[in-house]
């Protein structure tokens, strides 16, 4: 086999073509990221400054504090617990074992994108987590549970990215396109 | 329902969270002896009032989390991050 | 007697006929009705019978209070059972029948219970059944348990469907700063405020329209409601009606049900029926308003019997005016504008006043309107069946009551008092305050973010509640941190003439059926019986008499019951106390408890990104934990016991592959990775080697086995750990809790890569020539550059990155590769075409768990949390040098002892039988207790040739070399005749995994 293999996502042959239930408008648009990239990138307690500055010089800005989401124009990074942030469609920096770990998640999550007015109120069908956008604006990450399984979110301009554990991905992308049906709604891969 | 301030989250849901145990016990060295651990894991107070109890946030951020709840009311009193390195880095960006 | 559905008024769409059935039979009513104004509408009084005696039943309020229209909806698996008629929107094609009554409400053979009422007062069953001389002389319970089986089959209410619910449910999360619940006048002007200081308000209301009792105001009243309305739609509140709060909880949390599509003819099958919510509010008005209660009199169940205010509300808002000749019996001032409009309407109104003397403002607008007002008069007891023909009045006397005349009426409507819903604050263990010049309990203050409005706070007049809403929504918004204007809260009360607090009419020397908790069937002579038994608390009497106890939870019957308590004990109402009201406040479906989580749902599923690649080649699944795993891949003509037959003998000869996914995966990163290792394993892991894995047990605190599983050494710093597919949560929270509370000390980042990497098994003789075909670089893999438990990281052809162990669960050479998920259906694709050219096979959870038991190997059936390592045979894995988790307590005398049950290996003594797994070992002899041991899995062996088993025994093996055992399943099979072998059942000396 002399071609490179490609990758397959999780949702791959699960996304339905036509529109989802309730006819007319569409009130949520899922959009499954076919191929993510994501890097976790962690720090110790005393090397969160080194760290920080390089994640941001792999994404051109400064590295996001909790619960934020900092885009520069090479990449994102999310700063999704205390010492870790992951970064976004970019390859990660170098980091010494004595900054801090380096560890590839690419594979780990499958990152559906919802967007369309209803959105939100369709994600807190299940989510326990306050998506008002005044509470959770452009730029909120937070993780929370879905349906008992541990999710992390990202609100960015595109909509509210949800980044799913690859193995619950299919069942959780059933859960939310049953419920998306009484929106209308369309799904898509790219 | 408990709703519990992560010092790193914000408030959240206890179903995010999972209880851990008793936050007071000091778990001995390796190589102390068989009645300290003895202690350590078996022997636990039944308290009537404020109690400190180590909570994960294993839905959310992962951390370990201090908790001090009143087991009559429930009313959490304080919450931090039981790495006291966390909890400084926590501390400095909030 | 006949109720009339007015030409004019009401809130109803007389243009929108809809045609429902009630028992069978075609009836109409109008868009706006609900079921029981429509059942009113058409003159249909007897709607369902009672619990005990199948009395006959009517419609005896409007709203949730409801304790005698309880009705089912539906028919086959979307039978819906004690609906009341009073609060279920009608729509066309509804469908509802009468229940408890054979062969219909109107003619039920049932009332027989009735004649003998007697003896069915609270207790009879069980003082009649229980312990009954000669057979149980005063204990004991198997004759009632025979008998409670009629019993209950004739007492009861409606039937739930046995079918699955077709329907499905939602749940739905929502945050917002003030909840308001209650959209009455009172709810909707603590909205406005609280909005308009700009807050995010959600305003709940259970009817399908807001307004509360203004709805049963004339309509030309309507505009305050609307411009209310209005308002808080400009304001962007949101607003949920058919929504009921149910239970308020601990943090400002409340549970809402909305009931999505039960109004509705032909719901869109992408609506759930109910949706549960879960609101997080910072503050909580609660404007749930007050409901109006009845008087205990005799016969006071009767149809035709109802409160003042729903016979006001089926007129003004359904248009329907349940009667010509209405007696309206009082014991406060609320009548008088109802009676007014009864008046004006044409019907001939008589108010009886239990009172000396009302303000004259108060019955000089209705006497105007033609009402005529007899005072010191209640109902002694009402005539007639169904509907109820007339009364008999009493006349005061005295302190008490003496018999007074008959008059003739079609309807009977009481009012006597009224109590503030408190509820939902009594869910947060506030406790009401008596309050005896208003006849009522009031709410209590409270620390909590709470605040209540309007007729919830004892207020009785429109205007007033209007204030009393403004004022709440100002104390909420200054709460938050808003301005809002101050408004002062009017006080409790509002009526000109005091109530006259009446509960029971009771004339001396007679005596009648008076109902306390129509639903129940419980009367003021069961109160009484419950006081002369002995009950003096309160919450015993309920328990004895079951007052309060069905599905209205005594809305209307409780203050009755304390009041009738209260006089037997020769107390005051507050001494006596009063139960805890518990959420729901009305009945949930279980469905909406459960949302989606139904069916394939119940569980979250999770699969490997080698699903749709297994299933492709004929893989059979099982669940294991979360996980859907394969099973095995029969061939045509195979069953289960052939395929993993064929498949463990196929490893064993050549090669197999097997999906090991699930296994948990742990990046261990940082400096200290190693130290931590070598703390939490009970082997030495402090010199493994860059490129080499080690099998590791990990124990508990407390000394038992937790997981065992295999760590490779990626680099100095960096490790790659793999757990049972059964316990790696578990161990990622484990070695989390140690890192982050214990050792705070260590530099160690821990993060799960169990969805990172997908993993296959190669195991067989043929393996090494499978990975070499696929792999970019196949020298990587030769005995030399990989001996048994040496690691590589390389690549498979295609570029795909892969990770391989030289590591054997099945005791075969046989290795673990892992890829990144994404790739795992093009590494198969590499790797079974060179597996297939072999005579390989692909092999499911059933011939993996053959090959292991065939090895002795364990696994979560076998480290169940009750082991030691030395119990599992793996003692010598136990360092003697170094101190380790668990290590203090694993010393202790008691997992030391002797004698203890050790893994064994199982034989059957004849080859021919097989055994259980789940089965007792014994010596033979015993009869009960728990044997000399278990049996935790058993396959039959491809290797030997005959059933072997794996399982715990005391002493092991060697105390039962030449010693009878018997695998004993007193359940499933008979007793087999075992031989008790090593564990190590097949290749003991490991020489084929290392070849």
């Amino acid at each position: 086999m002399a071609e490179l293999a490609t990758r397959r996502s999780a949702l791959d042959g699960h996304v339905p073509a036509d529109h989802i239930g309730e006819p007319g408008a569409v009130g949520v648009n899922l959009a499954v990221t076919r191929e993510v990239q994501l890097w976790q990138v962690a720090a110790w307690p005393d090397t969160v400054d080194a760290v920080a500055k390089a994640v941001g010089s792999v994404t051109g800005a400064q590295a996001p504090g909790p619960r934020l989401a900092i885009s520069g124009p090479n990449a994102v990074a999310l700063r999704v617990e205390p010492l870790k942030w992951w970064i976004l469609n970019a390859e990660p920096p170098t980091v010494a074992s004595e900054q801090g770990a380096v560890v590839d998640l690419s594979h780990a999550r499958t990152q559906v994108t919802l967007s369309g007015p209803a959105a939100a109120d369709c994600l807190m069908r299940h989510l326990p987590l306050d998506l008002r956008e005044e509470s959770f604006p452009v730029g909120s990450v937070a993780s929370t549970a879905f349906h008992h399984v541990g999710v992390t979110l990202w609100r960015n301009d595109a909509g509210i990215a949800v980044f799913l554990p690859r193995g619950f991905a299919l069942s959780l992308w059933q859960l939310l396109l049953e419920t998306a049906a009484q929106f209308g709604a369309r799904a898509q891969i790219d | 329902m408990i709703r519990i301030h992560c010092p790193f989250c914000g408030e959240r849901d206890h179903s995010e969270f999972a209880y851990g145990g008793d936050g007071s016990v000091v778990y001995p060295a390796l190589d102390a002896s068989a009645e300290a651990w003895h202690d350590a894991v078996f022997l636990r107070e039944n308290i009537r009032g404020l109690q400190v109890e180590t909570w994960q946030h294993v839905n959310g951020c992962r951390q370990w989390l201090r908790v001090e709840r009143s087991t009559v009311t429930h009313e959490i009193t304080s919450v931090q991050a039981c790495h006291p390195g966390v909890a400084t880095v926590l501390e400095s960006e909030q | 007697m006949s109720a009339t559905r007015l030409s004019q008024g009401g809130r109803i769409d007389r243009s929108c006929e809809l045609a429902f059935q009630w028992d069978g039979k075609g009836l109409s009513g109008y868009d706006g009705d609900t079921l029981a104004s429509a059942l009113l509408a058409n003159n249909e009084w007897v709607v369902a019978r009672s619990f005990k005696y199948h009395r006959p039943r009517g419609v005896m309020s409007a709203g949730v209070e409801e304790g005698g229209a309880l009705v089912t909806l539906g028919s086959g698996a979307h039978r819906d059972a004690n609906v009341r008629a009073t609060t279920q929107p009608l729509f066309s094609g509804l469908e509802a029948f009468g229940q408890n009554a054979w062969p219909n409400v109107r003619t039920d053979l049932g009332e027989v219970n009735s004649l003998f009422g007697r003896f069915f007062a609270a207790g009879f069953y069980y003082k009649t059944f229980m312990g009954v001389p000669p057979l149980e002389w005063g204990r004991g319970t198997w004759l009632w348990m025979q008998y409670e089986k009629v019993i209950r089959r004739a007492a009861g209410m409606g039937r739930a469907s046995r079918e699955p619910d077709p329907d499905h449910y939602e749940h739905a999360n929502a945050f917002c700063d003030v909840l308001v619940v209650g959209g009455g006048p009172a709810g909707l002007a603590a909205a406005q405020v609280a909005a308009e200081a700009g807050l995010d308000v959600m305003l709940v209301e259970q009817d399908s329209k807001l307004g509360g009792d203004t709805l049963n105001h004339p309509a030309a009243a309507d505009a305050d409601r609307l411009a209310a309305i209005s308002a808080l739609e400009t304001l962007g509140c949101r607003v949920l009606t058919h929504t009921t709060a149910f239970g308020l909880y601990d943090g400002g949390v409340a549970g809402l049900l909305e009931r999505v599509t039960d109004h509705q003819s032909i719901p869109s099958v992408h609506q759930p029926r109910q949706r549960f919510w879960t609101v997080r509010a910072k503050h909580t008005v609660l404007a749930s308003g007050a409901l109006e209660r009845g008087m205990a009199f005799g016969n006071n169940d009767r149809p035709g019997v109802m409160t003042v205010n729903a016979a006001r509300a089926y007129m003004q808002r359904y248009g329907v005016r349940v009667g010509d000749k209405l007696v309206l019996s009082t014991n406060n001032d609320s009548v008088y504008a109802a009676a007014s409009e009864f008046a004006k309407s044409g019907a001939e109104v008589c108010v009886l006043d239990a009172r000396a003397r009302v303000e004259p403002a108060v019955t000089e607008f209705a006497e105007a309107s033609g009402v005529r007002v007899e005072f010191n008069t209640a109902p002694y007891t009402a005539h007639g069946r169904s509907p109820v023909s007339g009364l008999t009045t009493a006349r005061a006397d005295r302190d008490g009551w003496a018999l007074g005349d008959r008059m003739e009426c079609d309807a009977l409507l009481v009012s006597g008092g009224w109590s503030p819903v408190v509820n939902l604050l009594s869910h947060r263990q506030v406790k009401s305050v008596w309050d005896a010049s208003l006849a009522c309990f009031l709410p209590a203050d409270t620390d909590e973010p709470l605040s209540l409005a309007g007729s919830a706070a004892g207020v009785w007049n429109t205007e007033d509640c209007v204030r009393s809403g403004e004022a709440a929504g100002a104390r909420a918004a200054q709460a938050l941190g808003r301005s809002a204007p101050t408004v002062s809260a009017p006080a409790p009360g509002g009526w000109a003439t005091p109530i006259k607090a009446v509960y029971e009419v009771r004339v001396p020397g007679k005596s009648e059926k008076c109902f306390v908790d129509p639903q129940h069937d419980v009367s003021t002579e069961d109160v009484r019986l419950a006081h002369r038994e002995g009950y003096v608390s309160v919450e015993h009497m309920k328990r004895y008499t079951t007052l309060g106890m069905a599905t209205d939870q005594g809305k209307v019957g409780n203050i009755i019951g304390l009041a009738l308590m209260a006089e037997a004990l020769g107390r005051e109402i507050p001494e006596v106390g009063t139960t805890t009201f518990r959420p729901p406040y009305t009945p949930v479906a279980l469905g909406a408890l459960r949302g989606r989580h139904v069916g394939a749902h119940f569980r979250p599923l999770r699969v490997t990104p080698l699903h749709q690649w297994n299933l492709d080649h004929g893989a059979t699944m099982t669940m294991a934990g979360l996980w859907h795993r394969p099973w095995y891949f029969a061939r045509a003509g195979e069953g289960i016991s052939e395929a993993y037959v064929r498949e463990a003998t196929t490893v064993r000869e050549s090669v197999g592959l097997v999906d090991v996914t699930s296994l948990g995966k742990i990046a261990i990163q940082g400096p200290d990775a190693t130290e931590l290792l070598n703390r939490v394993y009970t082997n030495p892991f402090a010199k493994l080697a860059i490129g080499k894995a080690r099998y590791g047990i990990m124990l508990r605190d407390d000394g038992l086995v937790m997981d065992d599983g295999t760590t490779w050494r990626l680099g100095e710093h960096d490790y790659f750990m793999t757990t049972t597919t059964a316990h790696a949560a578990k161990v990622m929270v484990f070695l989390e809790e140690l890192l982050q509370t214990r050792w705070t000390d260590l530099k160690v980042h821990l993060t799960s890569v169990s969805e990172q990497w997908a993993g296959v098994a190669v195991a067989g003789p043929c393996s090494r020539e499978v990975l070499e075909e696929a792999l970019a670089d196949p020298s990587v893999v030769s005995n030399e550059a990989l001996p048994f438990m040496g690691v590589v990281e390389t690549r498979f052809k295609g570029d795909i990155p892969v990770r391989i162990a030289r590591i054997s669960f099945s005791g075969e050479r046989a290795f673990e590769a892992y890829v990144p998920s994404d790739y795992a259906p093009s590494m198969m694709d590499l790797l079974w075409p060179a597996a297939e050219a072999r005579g390989g096979c692909l092999y499911g959870l059933e011939a993996l768990g053959a090959l292991r038991i065939e090895k002795g190997h364990v696994t979560g059936a076998e480290l169940d949390g009750r082991v030691t390592i030395d119990d599992a045979g793996l003692g010598k894995m136990a360092s003697k040098n170094k101190h380790f988790i668990g290590s203090a307590l694993a010393k202790r005398p008691e997992l030391e002892r002797e004698g203890r049950a050790q893994l064994v290996g199982i034989f059957p003594v004849d080859k021919s039988k097989r055994f259980n797994a789940g089965s007792l070992l014994t010596d033979g002899t015993v009869g009960d207790g728990h044997g000399e041991g278990w049996i935790t899995g058993v396959t039959h062996s491809p290797a030997l040739g005959h059933w072997i088993g794996l399982g715990f025994i005391k002493g092991g093996a060697s105390a039962w070399h030449g010693k009878r055992a018997v695998a004993t399943d007193p359940v499933r099979a008979e007793d087999v005749d075992v031989e008790i072998v090593s564990p190590h059942m097949y290749d003991p000396n490991g020489e084929r995994m290392h070849g």
